[in-house]
């Protein structure tokens, strides 16, 4: 090593500045701006790293709440509820936009997912919290379950009119959170915003990267720990969004069985795949979510499949035996944090 | 080995030492803070470093205590909030929907970023 010693000082100066300014710039003093709201049922948090977003929070939230506004099967005055009251009806450009999308899932995953589930939804007493829930007879289950195709759905492109058979109804809840996950992540990247979090319940867009350049860490909830926040395992992702379905959000028990929300279309009872918790990576949340239950009711075998078909998604399964499968894309970034669960 | 060659890898060794201690997390980047949420304004914000407390109101009450926190009672119907657990780590919250209460852990820099449910 033949280096001058004047030369070695200039070096290790400039490696002393450009430490100096890497290492103590703006991520050991991090700017954001994060509010919560309670909206879509659930909380939702909006952080850009950055100062001063205040309004792009705002228009996301607005946005978030016209969302739920026209989807929401709660709210007698949704696009959906009046669809849902009269069997046919003009949909507004994003229920007619999302209604599509879940069609096309439904059509991916012959029913697996279904927008057409809520006949049982409301059969099991999912659609109010404060129904009283138990299992239903046979019959019952039978009558509701055959109110359930999405084939049956006619929709009109040209004239954004949707006709439902008489008995049938649309449930957009396991698709209209990751449309607004879309819609607030679109609002984020026209305003340049380069580094946020958005969390709509449990949906989460990783918007850019850390401030620091790295991926952000996001953990997937441990489906069998006691504590809602304990994780199984940490994601690495960048400009992704990920949605999860487990059993453990939804359910109720009756003689020691646990029913749960996600419903088999074809049985008409909570689907009973052996998977217990369903993760989806993709760029579209809005397909994720819709695939997450597709992948849920699927089983591991039918729910790799589908996945590793699919351009950009990836996905990572528990099975009640606490094992984890993942496509190939995701594998690498996947940190398993829990001894309990071994990944295959 | 000359005079210049023992000054290059004394200065490489510090260059090391310096980014070692550049990039190395710094104390205040971990620190972990309490926060408590109604209605999206914020009504409590302490740091979780082992002081014991509670924070209460009307319909909810809360304990920090040996670096966990929890939901020690709540007025809400479907008591989901009492029934979720502990948290000690950076990334976690408790949330009482019925309530709008949210109690989160924060740090700069933190190890989770978020969690998927």
């Amino acid at each position: 090593m033949r280096i001058g010693v004047k030369k070695a000082i200039v070096l290790f100066a400039a490696l002393a500045c450009a430490v100096a300014a890497a290492g103590c710039g703006p991520q050991a003093d991090e700017e954001k701006t994060s509010q919560t709201r309670f909206t879509l049922d659930t909380v939702v948090t909006l952080t850009a790293y950055q100062s001063g977003a205040e309004d792009t929070l705002s228009s996301a939230f607005a946005r978030i709440a016209q969302i739920e506004d026209e989807m929401s099967v709660l709210k007698p005055d949704s696009e959906i509820a009046r669809l849902n009251a009269k069997g046919t009806a003009k949909l507004t450009e994003d229920v007619c936009f999302v209604l599509k999308k879940g069609l096309d899932v439904a059509a991916l995953s012959s029913g697996a997912f279904d927008p057409t589930v809520l006949p049982l939804i409301r059969l099991w007493g999912f659609d109010d919290e404060t129904k009283e829930k138990k299992v239903p007879s046979a019959d019952q289950t039978e009558k509701a379950r055959a109110l359930v195709d999405y084939k049956k759905v006619e929709l009109n492109a040209q004239t954004d009119t949707a006709v439902l058979p008489k008995g049938m109804g649309v449930d957009l809840g396991g698709i209209a959170k990751g449309y607004a996950a879309d819609e607030a992540w679109r609002i984020f990247r026209e305003a340049g915003v380069r580094s946020a979090i958005l969390d709509l319940g449990g949906n989460i867009v990783a918007v850019g990267s850390r401030a620091d350049g790295k991926p952000w860490r996001i953990g997937i909830r441990d489906p069998r720990a006691q504590s809602d926040s304990a994780y199984y395992a940490v994601l690495s992702l960048s400009d992704e969004a990920v949605v999860t379905s487990g059993d453990y959000e939804r359910y109720f028990v009756e003689d020691g069985v646990r029913y749960h929300h996600i419903f088999d279309t074809k049985t008409g009872r909570p689907a009973q795949s052996g998977v217990i918790s369903a993760t989806i990576v993709a760029k579209d949340s809005t397909m994720a979510d819709a695939l997450s239950t597709a992948v849920f009711v699927l089983g591991v075998d039918k729910g790799l499949a589908l996945i590793a078909s699919m351009e950009d998604t990836e996905a990572l399964i528990v099975t009640d035996d606490k094992k984890v499968f993942a496509t190939s894309g995701i594998r690498e970034r996947v940190e398993m944090v829990s001894s309990e669960y071994t990944m295959q | 080995m000359k005079k210049g060659d023992l000054l290059i890898i004394v200065l490489l060794l510090a260059a090391a030492a310096l980014f070692w201690w550049a990039f190395s997390p710094h104390a205040a980047e971990g620190d972990v803070y309490v926060v408590i949420q109604k209605d999206g304004e914020q009504v409590f914000r302490e740091p979780l470093d082992g002081t014991d407390t509670k924070w209460t109101d009307a319909h909810n009450r809360v304990v920090v205590k040996d670096g966990r926190v929890w939901m020690e009672w709540s007025d809400c119907a479907n008591q989901i909030c009492v029934h979720s657990g502990t948290i000690g780590e950076a990334g976690q919250q408790i949330v009482c929907l019925p309530n709008r209460l949210i109690v989160r852990l924060e740090a700069v820099n933190a190890a989770l970023d978020g969690i998927t449910y």
